[in-house]
């Protein structure tokens, strides 16, 4: 049975803020979670996230995760792996928890990223 | 009027939160009149009606990403006085250790990453590099320092609050987490690092108006009156202390407890912006209008009780006197610095008291007092929270003056100097609109955080047609 590596690490992060790339500067792999209001077709999607090596306008409460990958390369010179997994959620309003339908597709998200760290960690 | 131009900057760049500038030009391309519009609106004073009291620690602190301890605090203060209770010494101590936690975070932010893009590569220099990337790219040194000591202060809040943003602490009544000496040792490590970088930052700046005493004295350098928190002997306070407003020759008008800051201050509205205009009531508005913050906390304060940052504070005092730029509008981000000396000072110290490791961190009683006022120095200037609740403790009244309320006169003020200083002729180059952004980035503003107020906000609204020709107005006051 595979195992997941021991260096992989969960953060949860209410904001991305620009201290994380210290956090992040050591990392082979990086996927960054998320919810969406988007309709998705399967519910939830995997994107390959662009280092953002040029910007305009930086707003502290709106760092993207291309923003974070441009910044990690320009200061460590690095370019680790990285996604953004968006979930599609049914139910925004007060309440605590999540839908049965968004908790599936939370799930079916799960297993995607298990899958492609177990990939990353069999080529190490 | 044929020939006038409208010139509008939207979103202001590198601030907290949203807003925009707009400039009228007359028909020789002079600048006729400027504005700085905060186009936010938030509403807590209105939406928080009706909760129980208790609950305003945790709702205020949503208002803002960047400065949630400082809403917190302040809210806490505020039902502290409901309860009618000292918290106990130790309670005291930490909230005083995770406010330090807050500036510390807070004043590294923006010197790093907000302010030194303009300070280290120059106004004029390509927007698309102006920015953290491009000081990540030019000084990769500076920039990785400053994300560090961001972090620094984030740890400690994250130690004492159990997360960075939005941490649960300050109670009514004083704190719900004690902290380990374990902990407590584990933060002090970082301190050397922290001292290093925070001494960077302070030459760089030193040297940076130094070199450019003439550009400090021509852009938005006026003078106005001053308010901040002292403590007993005159010195910096940001956690406790009494209100004092001085004149812009640093003469005192007032001092005053928080708690009677009604009989003191005032608040203006105007129908071009939802962020109000606080003043001092004995000298009207707009007479009356003071600046907060990190200059307007240097300029009223005699003092820093702590050596290292009262040692800064003389030198920056002299520099500043000597040249005559007291309200250049620049030496904000000097004074910034001298705070962030002080606040990693005060950390420490407090850190190196047994007491702050205490159990005894809350008190809990049956609230004796139908109104409760809690008043800190948030980051970017005095914040006050004002509670009325009923005899269930249910809130009738909320009243927020957010810092940069404080500053709104003053910002208004300086994109005006900056806009007159620059635009000549109608010529209005990029990095001309750069530096009246930098005007108002000098006040570190936080627009999500000050716009609370609703049900009577004005309300300007103008129609133009698609040639630009103002078709319909309406006004609400």
């Amino acid at each position: 049975m595979n195992t997941m590596p021991e260096k992989l690490r969960f953060m949860v992060a209410p904001q991305l803020t620009l201290d994380l790339v210290d956090d992040l500067r050591s990392a082979d792999a990086i996927f960054f979670v998320d919810a969406t209001i988007s309709p998705l077709e399967k519910g939830w999607r995997f994107e390959k996230i662009v280092a953002e090596s040029r910007m305009s306008h930086f707003q502290t409460h709106h760092l993207s995760p291309a923003f974070l990958m441009g910044l990690l390369e320009t200061l460590f010179n690095r370019k680790p792996m990285s996604m953004l997994v968006s979930v599609q959620g049914e139910d925004f309003g007060f309440d605590e928890g999540v839908t049965t339908l968004a908790r599936k597709r939370a799930d079916e998200a799960v297993s995607q990223i298990v899958e492609a760290v177990l990939r990353i960690h069999e080529k190490e | 009027m044929e020939g006038t131009r409208k010139i509008t900057i939207e979103p202001v760049s590198r601030i907290e939160g949203h807003g925009k500038i707009t400039i009228n030009l007359d028909a020789g391309g002079e600048v006729e009149k400027t504005r700085f519009h905060v186009t936010q609106i938030r509403g807590f004073e209105r939406f928080c009606q009706g909760r129980p009291f208790e609950e305003m620690p945790v709702i205020t602190q949503r208002i803002c990403g960047i400065c949630p301890v400082s809403h917190q605090l302040a809210s806490a203060k505020a039902c502290d006085e409901i309860l009618g209770v000292r918290i106990p010494e130790t309670a005291f101590l930490l909230r005083e250790l995770i406010h330090m936690g807050q500036f510390i975070q807070s004043h590294a932010l923006h010197f790093f990453h907000l302010a030194s893009p303009d300070l280290l590569l120059g106004w004029d220099e390509d927007p698309a590099v102006r920015n953290v990337i491009g000081i990540a790219g030019k000084f990769p040194e500076l920039a990785t320092k400053g994300i560090l000591l961001r972090k620094f202060g984030q740890e400690i809040i994250k130690a004492l609050g159990g997360k960075k943003i939005h941490p649960v602490f300050a109670v009514p009544g004083g704190v719900s987490n004690s902290l380990s000496a374990e902990k407590g040792s584990e933060i002090l490590s970082g301190f050397q690092h922290a001292y290093e970088t925070c001494q960077i930052a302070l030459d760089t700046i030193t040297q940076w108006v130094e070199m450019n005493v003439g550009e400090a004295e021509a852009f938005a350098n006026f003078r106005s009156n001053y308010a901040g928190l002292v403590d007993e002997k005159g010195c910096l306070s940001l956690y406790d202390g009494r209100m004092r407003i001085v004149d812009p020759d640093r003469n005192k008008l007032a001092e005053f407890e928080p708690s009677d800051y009604l009989s003191y201050i005032g608040e203006h509205v105007e129908s071009w912006s939802y962020l109000k205009f606080p003043f001092y009531k004995a000298a009207g508005f707009p007479d009356g209008a003071y600046r907060v913050g990190p200059l307007g906390r240097l300029n009223t304060i005699d003092a820093i009780a702590t050596p290292k940052a009262n040692q800064a504070f003389a030198s920056f005092k002299t520099l500043i006197d000597e040249k005559n730029i007291r309200g250049a509008s620049l030496l904000y981000h000097y004074a910034r610095m001298v705070e962030l000396l002080y606040c990693l000072e005060k950390a420490e110290e407090i850190l190196k008291n047994e007491a702050v490791y205490g159990r005894d961190i809350r008190r809990t009683v049956v609230p004796v007092h139908e109104t409760g006022v809690g008043v800190i120095e948030a980051p970017r200037g005095t914040l006050i929270h004002h509670y009325e609740v009923d005899r269930y403790g249910a809130l009738k009244k909320v009243n927020l003056i957010v810092a940069t309320g404080h500053n709104n006169v003053a910002m208004n003020q300086a994109v005006e100097l900056v806009a007159k200083e620059y635009i000549r002729n109608g010529d209005v180059r990029e990095g001309i609109l750069n530096r009246i952004e930098g005007a108002i980035r000098c006040y570190d503003p936080c627009l999500s955080c000050s716009t609370h107020a609703m049900g009577q906000m004005p309300l300007h609204v103008q129609v133009f047609s698609k040639d630009g020709v103002l078709i319909h107005e309406l006004c609400k006051e």
